[in-house]
């Protein structure tokens, strides 16, 4: 599974003339740094917590985190593609918001709104397809008007935070059926669901970019957009498809959230888009595009959630607790680009 | 690639699709709340002039208490016969919140009350009001070295030390004295102030401080940040919680603090909200500490008025005090006000 999750097409065509040593080759992966940097992380915290390296707690990590690692899938996408979106967070919000007043019973403190009480696949379903709306736009607005993505999703951050804002005037949603809050409550089998959302989509993501034609010419066009669109590749639809990906996988990050809390705030994942871009960033892949894997992007989402666990088991002092994420976060681009060096 | 074109043209049909049903729940809901609403202009009988128009500005408008806080405002506003505008930003944001008070500075307001993001960021703005004849009040969140002229809210500190002699009393049996204290952003003023005069009251009396952990206001992260607090100290006998964020949440979200509540662990929290309420009836948490936020609008709209119309004095600090709410039957009460929106009494 790892080797087709880690598949790494970078721009230059491997020329595998030599057989280069194990060493070597793992030090080419880009997920390396990022395993090493978990391995010391779990080794210390087992270390100082007997209650770290159990199921219930690295189950809960992953619970936890699910949300961020699926969003970090579909701004992988668009960052091998050369491009960046900034409106995880308020799509996540949206998507959450859509799906919760779609399946709410009714009598929650956003009383101006309207609760349908429709099945909880329909929910589920609407809040993604409202995620995959915004990635559209996202979308367009880079491969039709031909604003710089950066500022295109910028704006549409905060057009959106405000389209949730002012839905619900800062109230929030909830009153949901069991069935809709078991897909973040629940557990399939000793696994939560949310984790199996994770890994059922990860896998379709890695599968798409090893083996879709379209996956390739993603890596293409982050590589050399120049030389992608002189080959005669589709690069605008491609770059369309990333963005309303993103949006999409975001919205299932979103509408998850909102299961396993019960309730759609306005506030939900504000920021949180740092954190989705970082996931991705720490695990390899590369701001530049054309370089990185999905399983790099889930593991760096996967340090995220160790840190705040950490940050807690080691009972970090909370005004220090932003400069040791931050710090660990340095550590790990560090030492991927020694690894890089090296390599 | 024949295929692929195929799947991706379905795939197009289904957003937009998608797309049309989004846009259609939009428009069946009202405007947003983030533009100022303000209330239809009223000229007050005895002059027939234009009637007094009061800026009142809450840290955000995504925030439920603050809507307790708008409804206050406007029914004294009604009462009055004067206008109320509710001006804030959408998140918790000092900048914006300026930006949107100068612009009212601007349109000559008879009056302001303001609860402050931050209380060096809003001192220029209010200051700047001031000097241009215009009376500022801080509510709930205040710019002490202002020219405001009042500051209307509960004591933190006092609050907090009759939090800590709650749970200090609930645990007076309990062999185990450890408690954990949840907070949101680090060095916001009330909630620091809330710690510190927690652990002033509830340390000397014998109880064991653990840890403080950050959420940085999130719901989301609360509800992480408890869950991985009671993995690390799973047999906790106390929560003070200085806000109520993972209290937002489904309970079931948080199964360790289910289960430690129901074995026991006693849990003192700010705010009475909703949720919070239904939970003390539970079981799950212990004492509340309940903010005026009806009185954020409601009462300080009457201090404002009474100081540009009747020149009434007040001195630099009106305590609201505070309601505690420890019995499911004071909790029924608030419930009551939740669930009719009256909290006129």
């Amino acid at each position: 599974m790892s080797t087709n999750l880690a598949v790494e097409k970078s721009k230059a065509t491997k020329t595998a003339a030599r057989q280069p040593s194990l060493l070597r080759r793992l030090l080419q992966r880009p997920e390396t740094s990022i395993i090493l940097v978990l391995l010391v992380l779990s080794a210390v915290l087992s270390q100082s917590s007997s209650a770290f390296l159990t199921s219930d707690n690295i189950f809960n990590i992953l619970r936890n985190n699910a949300d961020i690692a699926i969003a970090a899938l579909g701004v992988t996408l668009v960052i091998l593609a050369g491009g960046i979106d900034l409106s995880i967070g308020s799509t996540m919000a949206f998507s959450g918001l859509v799906a919760a007043i779609a399946v709410s019973l009714g009598g929650t403190t956003a009383y101006q709104l309207p609760s349908f009480g429709l099945p909880p696949a329909i929910a589920f379903t609407l809040g993604v397809l409202a995620g995959a709306m915004v990635g559209l736009i996202n979308g367009l607005l880079v491969v039709r008007l031909r604003l710089v993505p950066f500022i295109a999703t910028l704006g549409m951050l905060g057009v959106v935070r405000g389209i949730v804002v002012g839905l619900t005037s800062g109230q929030t949603v909830r009153n949901f059926p069991i069935e809709f809050v078991a897909l973040g409550q629940g557990y399939i089998g000793p696994v939560p669901t949310p984790v199996v959302f994770l890994i059922v989509l990860a896998l379709v993501v890695a599968l798409f970019l090893s083996y879709h034609v379209w996956g390739t010419y993603i890596y293409a066009i982050g590589g050399n957009e120049t030389s992608a669109l002189l080959t005669g590749l589709p690069v605008d639809r491609v770059k369309l498809l990333t963005y309303v990906l993103s949006g999409a996988l975001a919205g299932v990050g979103g509408v998850l959230v909102v299961a396993r809390l019960g309730v759609s705030a306005p506030t939900q994942a504000l920021g949180y888009e740092l954190f989705v871009i970082a996931s991705a960033v720490i695990g390899g892949v590369s701001l530049s595009g054309g370089r990185g894997t999905v399983l790099g992007a889930v593991l760096g989402a996967i340090l995220i959630g160790v840190l705040n666990n950490a940050l807690v088991l080691l009972r970090v002092e909370s005004y220090w607790q932003q400069a040791f994420t931050g710090g660990i976060i340095l550590l790990s681009a560090l030492i991927d680009r020694l690894r890089q060096r090296r390599s | 690639m024949n295929n692929s074109r195929i799947s991706r043209r379905n795939f197009l049909r289904a957003a937009g699709i998608g797309a049309g049903a989004v846009a259609l729940a939009s428009c069946a809901a009202p405007p947003p709340a983030a533009q100022p609403s303000a209330q239809q202009p009223v000229t007050t009988p005895e002059t027939g002039k234009k009637p007094l128009t009061f800026v009142w500005s809450p840290k955000a408008v995504n925030n439920p208490v603050f809507d307790v806080a708008r409804r206050g405002a406007m029914d004294k506003a009604k009462e009055l016969g004067i206008t109320v505008e509710w001006i804030g930003p959408e998140s918790a944001d000092a900048q914006k919140q300026a930006e949107l008070l100068d612009a009212a500075i601007a349109r000559k307001v008879d009056g302001m009350g303001i609860s402050c993001n931050d209380p060096d960021a809003l001192k220029p703005v209010i200051d700047r009001a001031v000097d241009a004849g215009i009376p500022v009040i801080t509510w709930d969140s205040d710019s002490p070295n202002s020219k405001r002229i009042t500051f209307y809210s509960l004591d933190n500190e006092a609050a907090a030390r009759k939090g800590a002699e709650i749970m200090v009393e609930l645990l007076k049996d309990s062999p185990n004295k450890t408690y954990a204290i949840l907070t949101g952003v680090p060095g916001a003023q009330n909630l620091e102030a809330r710690i510190r005069a927690f652990r002033e009251v509830a340390d000397p009396a014998g109880l064991k401080w653990v840890a403080t952990d950050p959420c940085n206001d999130d719901i989301q992260k609360g509800i992480e940040v408890v869950e991985n607090r009671l993995t690390a100290n799973p047999d906790l006998a106390g929560y003070f919680m200085a806000g109520a964020w993972p209290l937002f949440g489904d309970i079931n979200a948080m199964p360790k603090f289910q289960a430690a509540a129901k074995a026991g662990m006693k849990v003192v929290a700010w705010d009475i909200l909703e949720n919070e309420l239904k939970l003390l009836k539970e079981g799950l948490v212990h004492a509340l500490i309940g903010q005026k936020f009806y009185g954020w609008g409601y009462d300080a709209v009457g201090i404002l008025y009474d100081i540009v119309v009747n020149k009434k004095q007040y001195p630099p600090f009106v305590d609201t005090g505070f309601d505690l709410v420890r019995t499911p039957e004071e909790a029924d009460v608030f419930l009551k006000k939740w669930q009719t929106g009256n909290w006129r009494d």
